[in-house]
């Protein structure tokens, strides 16, 4: 018997029980953290998964938690995609867009003038407007995109 | 309205008849019908999108100092139609007993 003992003493090394805490107690609470932030922010089931963690017997945590993040990839994946499809984007996104297109046309200009005809400021500034109109543009055409699809979404429901 | 049967849906099905007044919460509910948690969530959404079932949240209390869980109740509906699909598959069980299909 104490034989029996000894030999389950030197399986029982610092290292393994580190691993088994570490298995079924750090990592499925961490996975599940991670995994639950897949779901939008304002979801339900991101504290529900978190609730139910607290009563799921210890020896079954990592299974349920591997189940239940391939369910948080698949479904809670698909569901902040399709929120942000149609999210108008609101202010914030109008000023990103108009930002973008001032720094972006004059820096593509920038670029393209620089490597074709050196330091001529006319053509610079030409390159400028240019960039500037085909980025304003190209900002509308997003934006008249997404209020179509939004329009499209909302007449859906 | 008309469902697809699954195994999973019958399964759940067979469990939430056994207390149609009852209040169950998901983890509760995929050990009792022995169902996979990926697959019992989105049968219950399916269930909660048809109104055959509601949630509610548990109320946090201080005593317990756990997280508030989600809460799931049987509408009259889902009482009604659950109710069927519980029966065809005590039916179903019941044929596969007698042609000796039942798992052993």
């Amino acid at each position: 018997m104490s034989e029996q003992l000894n030999d389950l003493a030197n399986v029982i090394t610092g290292r393994s029980l580190l691993a088994v805490v570490l298995a079924y107690a750090v990592f499925p609470y961490a996975v599940l953290w991670l995994a639950v932030r897949l779901w939008p922010k304002d979801h339900p089931r991101r504290a529900e998964y978190l609730a139910e963690y607290d009563v799921v017997a210890w020896y079954h945590r990592p299974l349920w938690v591997g189940d239940v993040a391939v369910r948080c990839l698949l479904d809670g994946l698909a569901e902040r995609m399709a929120q942000q499809r149609v999210r108008p984007r609101g202010t914030a996104g109008v000023i990103g867009d108009v930002l973008l297109a001032v720094i972006c046309g004059p820096l593509g200009a920038y670029i393209v003038v620089r490597f074709t005809t050196g330091h001529d400021l006319s053509a610079f500034i030409g390159a400028a407007l240019s960039g500037l109109t085909s980025a304003g543009l190209g900002a509308v055409a997003l934006r008249t995109r997404e209020y179509v699809q939004t329009r499209r979404v909302s007449r859906r429901r | 309205m008309k469902r697809r049967r699954t195994e999973a849906s019958m399964k759940l099905a067979l469990a939430v008849m056994e207390d149609p007044f009852g209040r169950f919460y998901g983890y509760d509910l995929s050990r009792r019908a022995n169902v996979a948690s990926g697959v019992l969530y989105p049968v219950i959404d399916r269930w909660l999108a048809d109104g055959w079932v509601t949630d509610e949240w548990e109320f946090p209390t201080e005593v317990t100092a756990k997280k508030p869980r989600r809460y799931y109740m049987l509408t009259d509906l889902g009482r009604r139609e659950l109710g069927s699909l519980a029966e065809a598959a005590l039916r179903a069980q019941q044929l596969s007993t007698d042609v000796g299909w039942a798992a052993t």
